[in-house]
């Protein structure tokens, strides 16, 4: 068992290492590990083909291309005006107006590098002729773009719900997302504010009253798809599925009738832009069922819950376990694939200690959400660092505080699993 | 360029097209099946009369859907991978890691086409329950998949030892694009 164990995770590492496609050396390194257990091939890629034809995992296209059309169809330039006309007069307004449009874009998009990149890439460089630091901005910018990966639709909230593979609901997933979301975003302002007080960052330019409605209009065409999203779902009207269906042909609609930012050629041109993720996307997905198949085979979980034991049997110093190791290999990983790769293995352990599953898959996206912004890896910080032509080392001071803000808000949720839960408790979803 | 390369180049030129057209059907899916769940919705709601067969077909396009996603990735090899390594790595290096992952993803495809061939004959006879179409439709994606995946690699690999290292040289210099900085940190969404 323990010569499977190497086999398998040596291989998927040296594959890795060598730059494989990290879906193919899921499957590759399976294939190798069955070679030497002799498992049949043929259960490996059954489980390959089953593992892309759920109709939950349906809603992952949906949602991206939802994103798609409403990135390309101008939705955050408006977003951004509108969180202008709400915050953006106080001190260091364009910082809060950052963090708030990050939440509104969360509920759309659900991707914090496509919330950096969209948004970042005129934010960011206005934010510094406004006279903010730069790496105070690209601070800003990056931090706040992690609340999209836990507020709905969130892409990542969805892997874990697949990959724990054992019936957890998507929708009670996704309400577990709101209050930590909104936490999130309440707490990255509050520091903002106080660093913008201190270093006397300026007030944004006042707007008429006639300016105003406009803006405000036009932002809540678009924001009907995060009530489509939440609403839908919370009333039981639509399946998460569904809800990404309507929410894309709204979209659709909003961006080419009223927006008239959008056509048939464009869509394409999104659908064509949707494609590459997708395709990497579902290849992990087919790969990676394979890859748990292997995982359950050779009892990685009952290992790793058992080295955690011999450590401590206490269920919050097992917690304290994971999140550590959760942050460090955060930092050499993208957040999407390792929670594919880490659910099958941690799920069944953090079961085990008695935690809560959907309280448990909040804590593992946002604590893989830390990833994005610490170096070596980290794909929202290069983005944003990329975006204003900073390097990496000259910004991460800048970051400091933000990490801090973030990991409280990271204990809170841990400690306080209402904060979570609250939310699909009171509107009478099993948790 | 040498002779081999020149024909190589126009082969891959069919691919090009080939791709694009591949894209196009991908994307038309797609739309397709966001509008049957769409219309599943308004049916159920507005006419009360929902479909019994749009989970399975919708399921079935998605899965068609996906493995030619997946061959296009192959074909561009851009695939999510991570490339701290491999970027470190000299021209020849390069070269040959380039060479063993074209390779390894050959035989990873010919089993995925032999096994998905077992996996469609097996369910061929089993028809679903609403539509009654065969089960065998869900799985042979995995035979239409890998027969282009393997393709795709075959085309790779061999475009791969005609590359020459001065091409790998003048990619490590290139500068990279927000995108390309994300794609090479292994970034999915």
């Amino acid at each position: 068992m323990t010569n499977g164990v190497l086999i398998l995770f040596g291989s998927l590492i040296i594959l890795m290492m060598l730059r494989f496609p990290i879906s193919f050396a899921l499957g590759i390194a399976s294939l190798f590990t069955a070679t030497y257990l002799g498992i049949p091939y043929f259960n490996l890629f059954q489980k390959m083909a089953t593992g892309i034809t759920s109709f939950t995992f349906m809603c992952v296209p949906f949602f991206i291309i939802m994103a798609q059309i409403m990135t390309d169809g101008g939705i955050s330039d408006r977003l951004t005006k509108f969180s202008n006309v709400l915050i953006g007069r106080v001190r260091g307004g364009t910082a809060l107006v950052n963090c708030v449009v990050s939440m509104f874009f969360g509920g759309i998009s659900g991707s914090s590098i496509a919330d950096v990149s969209s948004i970042g890439s005129f934010l960011i460089p206005s934010m510094i002729k406004e006279g903010y630091d730069a790496d105070y901005s690209i601070a800003v910018t990056c931090t706040s773009s992690v609340e999209g990966v836990i507020i709905p639709p969130s892409q990542n909230m969805i892997f874990y719900v697949v990959a724990a593979g054992s019936g957890l609901s998507i929708s009670t997933m996704f309400m577990t997302g709101y209050l930590p979301g909104f936490l999130l975003t309440g707490a990255l302002m509050l520091c903002s504010y106080i660093i913008a007080v201190r270093k006397k960052y300026p007030i944004s330019e006042k707007k008429s009253w006639k300016e105003n409605i406009v803006i405000i209009r036009e932002a809540l065409l678009g924001l009907v798809t995060i009530l489509i999203v939440a609403v839908g779902i919370v009333a039981g009207v639509f399946t998460a599925t569904e809800a990404g269906a309507i929410a894309a042909v709204y979209a659709f609609i909003v961006t080419t009738f009223f927006y008239k930012t959008m056509n048939m050629r464009k869509l394409m041109g999104c659908l064509l832009k949707s494609l590459k993720t997708l395709g990497t996307i579902m290849a992990i997905i087919a790969t990676s069922s394979a890859f748990s198949y292997c995982l359950a085979y050779l009892r990685v979980p009952t290992m790793v819950a058992n080295g955690l034991l011999s450590i401590s049997s206490s269920p919050a110093v097992g917690m304290l376990l994971m999140i550590i190791m959760m942050v460090i290999l955060g930092c050499f990983m993208d957040m999407g694939i390792l929670l594919i790769l880490l659910t099958p293995i941690l799920y069944p352990v953090a079961m085990s200690f008695g935690f809560n599953p959907y309280h448990f898959g909040l804590i593992m996206v946002l604590t893989l959400g830390l990833g994005l912004l610490t170096p070596p890896v980290g794909t929202s910080l290069w983005a944003g660092c990329a975006i204003a032509h900073m390097p990496i080392e000259k910004v991460i001071k800048g970051f400091l505080p933000f990490y801090l803000t973030y990991l409280t808000v990271l204990i809170l949720i841990v400690v306080f699993p209402n904060i979570a839960l609250a939310l699909p408790m009171s509107l009478g979803y099993a948790v | 360029m040498n002779n081999n390369q020149k024909v190589l180049m126009k082969i891959r030129g069919y691919f090009d097209a080939f791709i694009q057209a591949e894209r196009y059907i991908s994307s038309v899916i797609l739309i397709i099946v966001t509008l049957i769940t769409f219309v599943q919705v308004v049916m159920r709601f507005v006419f009360d009369a929902p479909f019994s067969w749009s989970e399975e077909v919708t399921l079935m396009f998605l899965v068609w859907f996906g493995y030619l996603c997946m061959a296009i990735d192959i074909y561009t090899d851009d695939h999510a991978a991570l490339y701290f390594l491999y970027n470190r790595m000299s021209p020849v290096l390069r070269k040959g890691a380039d060479l063993f992952r074209h390779g390894l993803l050959v035989w990873f495809f010919v089993e995925m086409i032999k096994y998905g061939w077992m996996l469609t004959k097996l369910n061929l006879p089993k028809p679903q329950p609403a539509t009654r179409f065969s089960q065998g439709w869900l799985y042979a994606p995995l035979v239409v998949g890998g027969v282009l995946m393997l393709i795709y690699s075959l085309v790779n690999f061999i475009s791969t030892i005609l590359k020459p290292r001065s091409e790998y040289r003048r990619e490590s210099d290139k500068p990279k694009t927000v995108e390309e900085l994300t794609v090479e940190r292994g970034g999915t969404v």
